[in-house]
């Protein structure tokens, strides 16, 4: 009877295993140390009353080569009766335990592998493992569950198989199997043993009397698996063994088809990581599937050979064996009730019907429709920055990298904002231009629900939450921006909140994190001057979190939140830089309004009113809207601004005076994220990234503002929550209805006026041309109309629609922040020069060119009464073009030409398929998406109740935070040996070299 | 405890210091200097191809009726001008009639579009007008005027409808497209309302011809503004008198400046003043004084009109009221022979012309019955104010006498080269006015020399040109300038026109 000792590192865990073999009541007769260790290797060995032989071996051994370089120094088994027990240096027997297990297998000579029980090192009376077994399906189960040792599995006695730890084996059995599974390194090794002795013949048997310890996941292991090994590691040990197995043990019919589908059931499998929330695991499914794959064949071979050699039952002798599905079905409902319960810790319940907010969206709700009433059944949104969108095929393919149809055409990248308008116009995919109707009409109440939400994450208190949601509805910017039809900063504004909201979670859970990276990509696409601001509270928090160490655990999950926000516009931004446009990737996607034409004021607005208009809130200085309503009818700007100030003055004040009260790091963090968006707005006022017309515009100040309210409104929140006193109460009360108070006064007046038709966002058509164009255009959608609009000065813009005008999606920020030479390339800004004045010039060729049959000259304004007048009589005099009529969209003149057909086809080129490069961006951001998707659904819980994770249940051996009994870590035995283990181990115990 | 005032310290620094930056940050926005809105979008600029060059002559003087005055109700065309035209290069250009759809019977002359091409320089420029002397029983005088390119909006600050003055409007379309007409006329009683005047349709290549006395019968006053819309017009106006049986003068009047706060008339030639004063006592005679016709077109206007003779000897100076819409003659006194120009300075756009006549004896072979029996002076052919009429001092009218009428029309300013040719008429004479404050350098090439003359702020200058000649007119500064022709009952008088705007660069954008 020869103990065969494998130690790696072993430190206490050796000396503990040694004493405990010294102690025990049937000595055994001889003992194989084998010394696999790397860091430290044992010089001596205590006396122990039998012989002992020490062996070294290589430190890449894994358990089962150091068994059997044991088994090669021992004289080859001569009887049937000669036993070996296997141990780890952690597996120290109880005094009993080698006497019951030889008592045992006396007793049931067909007994060839017997198994302790193996209980837990921290807390000996808790299990750890109690034989294996296989599923139907092959999976490696373990029989016993961790609990307190009740004799509840005593009765169990033929199984699978036993652990490798503390088994006792025939050596005779040894030597004619061949030992562990080479291609079995760490995992299901014994496993594999024992199933090949039972088809040999032979029982394996547990016996219940004998107890050995194990110290689980912080055993010393091996150099291949041991406390170091990360949940991924193990997770590819274990599935590379399940996947080796299957290969050896399938049928030989069968091994071509199982060995094709590691590849597919490895994708497979890895989406499954993903829905489970375990983003680490997905390279373990793959490394695991090539490995096997491609790593292993001549093991399986030779598994496969000593299998059929060895074996003389059918597979069939197992059968009873397995775990029957209905335990299994047992186990994982089980599993699905611990988990669900564990993952809810620590949040503000919602509560969202009885805390109000189910009110609020109400309110909002019908606010909203009254105030967009007329909008009601309309097929589009007319407004000075509003287009309708081009059906679903056409809005689809104008995604990724490909032809862009304005001027006089390009290929180029789309706008990310492409893919919001796509998945928008998706939801009515039958009209798309009625998303943005429906989007209207429910504008408030979703902005309602947004601010909301994201309020019950920061306070319990149910009237601070409306508080918020009631600020957050009624911020200017977003009222402004739905007057305008500024539909990415309405996106912008409604996804903030639940960006937000993600991220408060975003450290905890994969899911959060993905999602806020999702939201971050459709905030960024709809609004990309937040790039900045948001760019950089990202690295503030990934590296302060980093930083701090334990208290920062879960940073890590905050890294790849840029991901697809930086996927989707990582072809825009090379394409700017290309062109010499750098800051043109921050400009607002979709139509550009001239600011002037706006509010009055160009970019030279004076820096001190609009300063103090930001402060209110008001992306407009002159704020000529809120002014000319209603109330302030008699108002002079200056007065309608200070106004504006002192209605907004509460809530500033108590943002400000957030810090002082307790809770301040949070409101502290909540005024950056406002000084960013403060600092994002006056930048964008004063930076001209790209041009509409004769004037250079920048990034409409909007969205920073929508930050620089959510931080406002976040330190309100924060500063009023702090407090649990009767005063604290009804402070809070008081000062939040005064905040809310003064929110709806300074926004009553822009609600009234568009309620009572005042508002620029009017029900329009699903055309922007004239209807003649657009019967036209009806049996050639290619044909161009030559848009021409007076600038101030002496200046004209020229452009093309092609089909029934302009659409939104069609819009490029490339186009709109090129120079107008490249924009316009030379033949078309020559046409335009010259069919805007008397001369010589023969249009016909660049008509033809660019296939255009129609010139519509827009309405003029005061500036532009004498370049308008201009072109009109230019036109009228001109034999070529027939006058045709003067609708609300411009006065209209046909092409003679048009009657005879235009031969050439319309400029046109490969659209967003069409290029290898288009395939390769579109591929990439499609896969980045879906990927993020996967990982940001809600299924962790689903998963879970699928398919338990199999470790979850078993604890690192140790249950909760108890250190390991002998006192010392495993750090502190790689010292130099000092007395401070001395008092534990015994006199002359191993000493330990470096 | 402490702790407790820790905490509390803590949070009071905390609070102050983020007070502190809030602070710092807003103040920084505010200070921020505002970006350079100077600079706009970049645009293309583009000067359009320039078309070939087109000056339209309005064609022979025209009446209603033929000789015998038949067929009253029908237009007939008499006599064929004589055009001269041509660059400072080359004399002569490509001549093109035009259909006159509404003359029934000429004697072989029509309207005419000059063409040439397009101009690179200004010795390029091409300058075309025409004269045709009329010498029959119910018209007689000189009609001389410059043929222009067209404008969209023309005003014509001339013509009276009353007895025994007929006015004639000559629209002609020089371009391949129709163009449709808008007339807007005024007298002095104020607009006039009347069917037709709208939507009149010059069919291409065509000059439509229509009496004004059809809107607006017996007006003394008269002013017309002419809209066109499609292909643009040339709009001329003739006027032709005849008091009694005798023709009181012809004048065929192009297109006076538009309505503006200031305007200048230059060069207003009169000659024999003295012979004219007489004969405007008479009846019937009162429109051979001189007058400055005034329209304020659309708001009430009071206006300060100077009259400026040579060597800057100050003239009178007037104030008149304008009432809007309402076309108001203001006598200009007696004024002496000479040169002078007239300044108007109105708190509303107004329109201006004026009007002189020239009196001279009959013809030396008419017998006429002389009340006086001072021998009928010398009559030389143009030379100006060389022409003396007969003392009277008495205020009946000689029969016989040859009257003529000249329109003067406002000038605007010429900072750009402008080429002009003088008709086959008497004595032309050049006017240059320099009406604003710094002096200007005048270069005038043509006739085969070149001169240059120097005004002082306010001051004119008359120079003597050839007949028929081609003349370039190179200014430092803004000036204004006329063309006068004087003879033996003989006058009229062209501005100086730049070339059409059209087809000035523009810009391009996005």
């Amino acid at each position: 009877m020869t103990v065969l000792l494998v130690t790696h590192d072993g430190g206490v865990y050796l000396d503990r295993t040694l004493e405990a073999l010294a102690a025990q009541t049937r000595t055994p007769d001889r003992l194989v140390v084998v010394d696999i260790g790397s860091r430290q290797r044992v010089t001596e060995l205590p006396a122990v009353g039998f012989p002992v032989q020490h062996l070294a071996g290589p430190p890449s051994s894994t358990f089962g080569e150091a068994i059997t370089l044991a088994v090669r120094s021992l004289a080859p088994a001569s009887s049937d009766d000669q036993w070996l027990w296997l141990l780890s240096a952690d597996n120290a027997p109880e005094a009993g335990a080698l006497a019951a297990m030889l008592a045992a297998v006396e007793i049931s000579p067909s007994v060839a592998v017997a198994g302790p029980k193996l209980m837990q090192w921290a807390d000996p009376q808790y299990l750890y493992s109690y034989g294996e077994t296989l599923t139907p399906l092959g999976t490696s189960v373990e029989l016993a569950e961790p609990l307190l040792d009740q004799a509840q599995y005593d009765r169990e006695s033929d199984v699978t198989a036993v652990s490798s730890a503390g088994m006792l084996v025939r050596h005779r059995l040894w030597e004619q199997l061949g030992g562990f599974d080479r291609g079995l390194p760490a995992m299901d090794d014994a496993l594999d043993f024992c199933i090949r002795a039972r088809l040999a013949g032979h029982r394996v048997s547990l016996v219940p009397d004998a107890r050995v310890l194990s110290a689980g996941r912080r055993a010393p292991g091996t150099a291949v698996i041991g406390p170091r090994t990360s949940r991924a590691k193990r997770e590819r040990l274990t599935r590379t063994a399940q996947l080796h197995r299957r290969l050896v043990y399938a049928p030989a019919l069968a091994l071509p088809l199982h060995w094709l589908s590691l590849l597919p059931l490895a994708v497979l499998r890895a989406l499954g990581q993903l829905l489970r929330k375990q983003p680490g695991s997905v390279v373990g499914e793959f490394a695991a599937a090539f490995a096997v794959a491609f790593g292993h064949p001549g093991r399986v071979v030779a598994s496969r050979r000593r299998l059929a050699q060895t074996r003389k039952l059918s597979w069939s002798a197992l059968a009873q064996l397995r775990l029957p599905w209905a335990e299994i079905r047992r186990r994982r409902s089980l599993a699905r009730e611990e988990t669900s319960s564990a993952r809810r810790a620590g949040r503000h319940e919602i509560r969202f019907v009885a805390s109000g907010g189910a009110a609020v969206v109400l309110v909002a709700g019908v606010v909203g429709l009254l105030v967009h009433l007329p909008l009601f059944g309309a097929p589009a949104v007319a407004a000075p920055a509003l287009l309708p969108l081009n059906d679903i095929g056409t809005l689809w393919s104008q995604v990724g990298f490909g032809w862009r149809a304005l001027g006089a055409g390009f290929a180029g990248a789309a706008d990310p904002f492409v893919w919001v308008l796509a998945l928008l116009g998706s939801l009515t995919f039958w009209s798309p231009s009625a998303s943005i109707v429906v989007l209207y009409l429910l504008a408030l109440p979703l902005a309602a629900l947004a601010g909301w939400f994201a309020a019950a994450r920061l306070t319990a208190s149910p009237w601070l939450r409306v508080v918020a949601a009631v600020g957050w509805t009624l911020a200017p910017s977003f009222l402004f921006a739905l007057d305008q039809g500024r539909l990415g900063a309405i996106v912008a504004h409604l996804l903030l909140p639940w960006l937000f909201f993600a991220l408060t979670t975003a450290r905890r859970s994969w899911e959060a994190s993905a999602a806020a990276g999702l939201l971050g990509a459709a905030v960024l696409a709809s609004a990309p001057s937040l790039w900045p601001a948001l760019l950089a509270l990202w690295l503030i928090v990934t590296i302060s979190l980093a930083a701090a160490g334990r208290r920062g655990r879960g940073w890590h999950r905050l890294v790849p939140l840029p991901l697809p926000a930086a996927v989707l516009f990582l072809p825009l931004a090379l394409q700017h830089l290309v062109q010499g446009t750098p800051l043109g990737v921050l400009a607002d996607p979709g139509i550009l309004l001239s600011q002037a034409g706006t509010a009055g004021e160009g970019l030279a607005a004076p820096p001190l009113g609009q300063t103090l208009a930001f402060l209110a809130g008001l992306p407009e200085a002159t704020a000529a809207a809120w002014s000319a309503s209603a109330v302030g009818s008699g108002l002079s700007p200056a007065a309608g601004l200070a106004l504006a100030i002192v209605l907004a003055a509460p809530l500033l004040v108590l943002a400000l005076a957030a810090p002082f009260l307790r809770g301040a790091p949070k409101a502290v963090a909540a005024l950056v994220v406002a000084a960013l968006g403060f600092a994002t707005a006056v930048l964008a006022a004063r930076l001209p990234v790209a041009s509409v017309g004769a004037d250079a515009v920048g990034p409409w100040p909007g969205p920073g503002l929508s930050l620089l309210w959510l931080g406002l409104l976040a330190a309100v929140v924060f500063g009023l929550s702090a407090g649990e006193l009767a005063l604290a109460r009804v402070l809070r009360g008081a000062l939040g209805a005064v905040v809310a108070v003064g929110v709806v006064a300074a926004a009553a007046p822009l609600l009234v006026s568009a309620a009572l038709g005042g508002s620029h966002a009017v029900p329009g058509a699903e055309r922007t041309v004239p209807a003649l164009v657009a019967a036209q255009a009806a049996s050639d959608p290619t044909l161009g109309t030559l848009v021409l609009s007076g600038e101030h000065g002496n200046g004209l813009t020229a452009g093309i629609e092609r089909g029934t005008g302009a659409k939104l999606d069609d819009q490029s920020t490339l186009f709109n922040a090129a120079p107008a030479d490249v924009a316009l390339g030379d033949s078309l800004a020559v046409l335009a020069g010259n069919l805007a004045s008397r001369g010589g010039y023969n249009p016909v060729p660049a008509l033809e060119a660019q296939r255009i049959g129609f010139v519509l000259l827009t309405p003029a304004t005061r500036e532009s009464r004498a370049v308008h007048d201009r072109v009109t009589a230019a036109l009228d005099g001109n034999p070529l073009f027939a006058p045709v009529t003067r609708t609300a969209h411009g006065t209209l003149w046909r092409y003679t030409g048009l009657d005879a057909g235009l031969p050439t086809a319309a400029p046109a080129g490969p659209d967003n398929l069409g290029t290898p490069f288009g395939l390769g961006v579109l591929g990439v951001q499609l896969l980045v998406l879906i990927l993020t998707l996967l990982l940001a659904l809600p299924t962790a819980g689903l998963a879970e109740s699928v398919r338990p994770e199999r470790e979850a249940r078993r604890g690192s051996g140790v249950r909760g935070t108890r250190a390991v009994a002998p006192a010392g870590s495993l750090a502190a035995s790689s010292r130099p040996s000092t007395g401070a283990h001395a008092a534990v181990a015994t006199p002359g115990g191993a000493r330990h070299g470096e | 405890m402490a702790s407790d005032l820790l905490r509390i310290t803590g949070r009071i620094a905390t609070g102050l210091l983020t007070a502190g930056t809030a602070t710092v940050l807003v103040l920084g926005a505010a200070l921020l200097p505002p970006p350079d809105s100077a600079n706009g979008a970049s645009g293309v600029p583009v000067s359009p191809t320039a078309a070939q060059q087109e000056r339209v002559c309005a064609g022979p003087l025209v009446r209603l009726g033929d000789e015998l005055g038949q067929q009253a109700t029908e237009v007939g065309s008499f006599g064929k001008p004589r055009l001269s035209g041509g660059t400072i290069e080359k004399k002569g250009a490509k001549v093109t009639g035009l259909k006159d759809t509404d003359v029934t019977s000429d004697d072989g002359g029509t309207s005419s579009v000059v063409t040439a091409p397009a101009a690179e320089s200004p010795s390029t420029l091409l300058g075309v007008s025409q004269a045709q002397v009329a010498a029959t029983s119910d018209a007689a005088g000189l009609a001389a005027a410059e043929c222009t390119e067209g404008a969209a909006l023309s005003w014509l600050v001339a013509g009276a409808t009353d007895t025994g003055r007929s006015t004639m409007l000559l629209l002609a379309n020089p371009t391949r497209v129709p163009a449709v007409v808008d007339l807007r006329l005024y007298t002095a009683d104020g607009p006039v309302l009347a069917p037709g005047l709208s939507d009149i349709v010059v069919p291409a290549r065509a000059q439509r011809i229509l009496s004004v006395a059809g809107f607006a019968p017996g007006q003394a006053q008269l002013a017309v503004s002419v809209t066109s819309r499609g292909g643009i017009i040339s709009a001329s106006l003739q006027q032709s008198i005849v008091r009694g049986l005798e023709p009181g003068g012809i004048d065929l009047v192009g297109r006076t400046t538009e309505p503006a706060l200031e305007q200048i008339i230059p060069g207003v030639r009169i000659t024999t003043s003295d012979a004219a004063e007489a004969r405007a006592q008479v009846g019937g005679s009162q429109d051979v004084e001189t007058v400055l016709r005034l329209l304020a077109p659309d708001a009430n206007a009071s206006v300060t009109i100077g009259v400026t003779g040579a060597d800057g000897a100050e003239g009178t100076s007037l104030k008149v009221d304008a009432h809007a819409g309402q076309v108001l003659d203001v006598p200009l006194g007696p004024l002496a022979d000479g040169y002078y120009s007239i300044s108007l300075s109105s708190t509303a756009p107004v329109v201006a012309s004026a009007r002189a006549s020239t009196v001279a004896p009959p013809a030396a072979d008419t017998t006429a019955d002389v009340v006086f029996g001072e021998t009928p002076a010398a009559t030389s052919d143009g030379i100006g104010f060389d022409v003396v009429g007969p003392s009277t001092t008495d205020s009946s009218a000689q029969t016989g006498e040859r009257i003529d009428l000249a329109w003067f029309a406002a000038a605007g300013p010429l900072a750009d080269p402008a080429v002009f040719v003088t008709a086959r008429a008497a004595s032309p004479r050049l006017s240059l006015t320099n009406s604003g404050d710094s002096p200007a350098a005048v270069k005038l090439t043509g006739n085969g020399d070149e001169q240059t003359l120097e005004l002082a702020a306010g001051e004119s200058v008359q120079v003597k040109l050839g007949k028929e000649k081609v003349y370039l007119l190179e200014p430092s500064a803004p000036v204004e300038a006329s063309v006068s022709y004087a003879g033996a009952g003989a006058l009229a008088s062209h501005p100086v026109r730049a070339a059409s705007p059209l087809a000035a660069p523009i810009t391009v954008y996005r």
